[in-house]
């Protein structure tokens, strides 16, 4: 089963600190219990060489009865403080004196042995005495040391128990709040997973947690902030879409309407050159958003050609193409000679001064002014397409590059206006790592301005 | 005969709408924008009002609101399914799409102006009544019998009156579905019927090379 890294932080920190903690324990015990045997071993050999001592001293009689008396005396003595005596002559081991029990075993004299007899712990000292005359052999009944022994286990086992469940609760505890950040951190996440892209973490404290949380949050926003690009541009292309579709079916139902009409109807002459007529300016209609569209697709797919060539011929051009269309309603359409030569897709920029032109011959409303020029400062190039025409709104302003935005729409359309000049003239600009400009006051008239790059020789 | 409030920004396509149903016999008024429109609806009494969504300024759905209980068909370019609903939930009768044919457009019109009794369920031509709502037809006040299909097909002849309908057309129109081959000459016989028994022949024009037309 897979565990969380936080059960497994957990387990592992209890684990170490249990087993540490324990050894001690188990060390502390072991250590007590070593002291109070060698403090009993210790007890017993000073007994020993007291007895010897006090034997030597009151060795009178050297006779067997002198000696067991004497010997009975330290055996009634000693066998109050638990110490049992056995004294035997070391040339034959004959026993003079023994209050021990025939089961522990006679042992060479100068050691000192700790040994366990039927289930009874024993320490047996026995060593020479009188020089070497009498081995005196002290056993002491250490069997309690098992018994303390049993109950310091059981007291350290107790002690250990308690302390590894408060230490188990209370690790858990700081962990868990020490990991709190974590959690919530997740929490927000789960969160943005689930759709909720405003979620933020908590990003309070200043330790690694809360560093986490704010480049979390610095995510958090870029992904929000792509999303709703990417969402306006979804909704853009979406409006683009529906534009073009009514752009596209308007036309198309009047053609067909009056197709049908005129096929079906019995009309009179006038009445029959009148549809043929609407069908006839509809067509060019749609011709028009089908060549505007095809411009559009036409750079995005081929990109442009550059060559360098004279503005003023093309300035030239665009005029002479609009001086009958523009004289028509007794607009003046004029342009300022400059001699700048331009490196750019010269078809290209004079369809995107062409666009501007008919949008200012239609922003004249038949009567005005119109200038074509260029100008060159610090090396960068301007065209620019000036009329004293209608003008335009600051709202208008921003929304005129947009695909099928129009200022005036009904009249737009009857002057053949497409909505898709400009943003095609925007794209030509784009191509052309160009701006496209424009400054009007409403009712006073609109410059639009193209201003190149530095580069541009 | 109904009074009809055509709301359209679209100057040809209104004048078209305008032109088709005055031949089958309907008043028009045109509207070109949303305020204009509401200033028609507050002072003319209107059977139907045929609506374009996408217009300056007030939306037709803005104006639909305002139209009190008036049938509205929705005229539009929009064809995604939600503009469908909204119109519908707005209460729009009928909702057509652009670019329509002209024989749909004036079916629809009949439908809910039949539907919502706002014309005339008779119709006399001569000394021939129509009953529209029974689907029968009275000659000098006798009962002529008709075959579904052929009253189908005078129905569909009046609601284009004074239009050329071609063959393929009424076959599409009345037969619901596109024959294969030469079967248009089901058309000429269910017109031969009507003609006969109806006395229609002053009517039931045909046109060379065309159709037929209801002229009235």
């Amino acid at each position: 089963m897979k565990k969380s890294f936080f059960e497994r932080l957990y387990i592992t920190v209890l684990v170490i600190f249990l087993l540490f903690f324990n050894s001690g324990v188990l060390l502390t015990a072991l250590y007590t219990y070593n002291n109070a045997v060698a403090s009993a071993e210790d007890i017993c050999l000073s007994e020993h060489r007291y007895i010897s001592q006090a034997f030597e001293t009151d060795y009178a009689d050297k006779s067997v009865t002198g000696v067991q008396l004497l010997m009975v005396s330290y055996g009634t003595f000693y066998g109050e403080k638990n110490i049992k005596l056995r004294f035997t002559r070391t040339y034959n081991n004959t026993v003079l004196y023994s209050d021990i029990s025939d089961e522990i075993p006679l042992i060479d004299g100068g050691s000192i042995v700790n040994t366990r007899i039927d289930g009874k712990q024993y320490i047996i000292v026995s060593d020479t005495i009188c020089r070497g005359s009498y081995t005196l052999t002290c056993v002491k009944d250490v069997s309690y040391l098992d018994e303390e022994l049993f109950s310091l286990a059981a007291a350290f086992t107790a002690i250990s128990v308690t302390a590894s469940a408060l230490l188990a609760v209370i690790l858990y505890a700081v962990m868990k709040k020490l990991f709190s950040p974590l959690e919530k951190l997740r929490g927000t996440t789960k969160l943005i997973s689930g759709g909720d892209l405003n979620a933020r973490a908590n990003e309070k404290g200043d330790d690694e947690f809360s560093a986490l949380a704010k480049d979390f949050n610095v995510m958090a926003e870029r992904i929000g902030e792509q999303m709703d690009t990417l969402k306006l541009n979804a909704e853009q292309k979406q409006q683009m879409l529906d534009n073009l579709a009514h752009e596209m079916r308007t036309p198309l139902t009047s053609i067909h309407g009056y197709a049908e009409y005129v096929y079906g109807v019995d009309l009179d002459p006038a009445d029959r050159m009148k549809a043929m007529n609407n069908i006839m300016s509809e067509s060019m209609r749609l011709k028009g958003i089908s060549e505007k569209l095809l411009n559009s697709a036409f750079i995005r797919e081929n990109g442009i050609e550059k060559s360098v060539f004279s503005v003023d011929k093309m300035l030239e051009r665009t005029r002479t193409r609009f001086l009958l269309k523009a004289s028509e309603g007794g607009v003046r359409i004029t342009y300022i000679p400059c001699d700048i030569t331009l490196n750019g897709d010269e078809t290209l920029i004079e369809l995107l001064i062409s666009n501007l032109a008919e949008n200012s011959i239609r922003a004249c409303r038949g009567k005005g002014e119109i200038e074509l020029g260029a100008t060159k400062e610090k090396g960068i190039i301007t065209l620019y397409v000036k009329d004293n025409g209608i003008g335009m709104t600051e709202e208008q302003l921003s929304h005129i590059t947009e695909p099928f935005y129009r200022t005036d729409k009904g009249r737009a359309r009857k002057d053949g206006g497409t909505g898709l000049g400009l943003a095609l003239c925007k794209r030509i600009a784009d191509a052309h790592g160009a701006v496209l400009e424009f400054e009007s006051v409403p009712s006073a008239g609109t410059t639009a301005y193209i201003r190149f790059k530095e580069e541009n020789e | 005969m109904a009074r009809i409030l055509i709301v359209e920004d679209e100057i040809l396509i209104n004048e078209l709408l305008c032109k088709n149903l005055t031949l089958v016999g309907h008043k028009c008024v045109s509207a070109f924008d949303g305020a204009e429109a509401l200033e028609c609806i507050k002072t003319g009494a209107f059977d139907l009002l045929i609506l374009d969504v996408m217009l300056p300024e007030i939306s037709g759905f803005d104006i639909i609101k305002q139209a009190g209980n008036v049938p509205v068909i929705f005229v539009t370019a929009k064809n995604d399914l939600k503009d469908r609903m909204k119109g519908f939930t707005l209460g729009a009768d009928d909702y057509i799409v652009k670019p329509f044919e002209m024989p749909e457009l004036l079916a629809r019109v009949q439908a809910v102006l039949r539907r919502t009794k706002r014309d005339e369920s008779f119709m006399r031509i001569d000394n021939l009544l129509i009953d529209f709502e029974s689907r029968k037809a009275f000659l000098d006040g006798k009962e002529i019998e008709l075959t579904p299909k052929e009253f189908a097909l005078l129905d569909t002849l009046i609601t284009n009156r004074n239009i050329v309908l071609s063959r393929e057309r009424l076959l599409q129109l009345v037969w619901s579905y596109y024959y294969e081959g030469d079967t248009t000459r089901t058309v000429d016989v269910h017109i031969q019927q009507l003609r006969q028994k109806l006395n229609l022949k002053s009517h039931i024009k045909s046109v060379y090379g065309v159709g037929y037309r209801f002229e009235l």
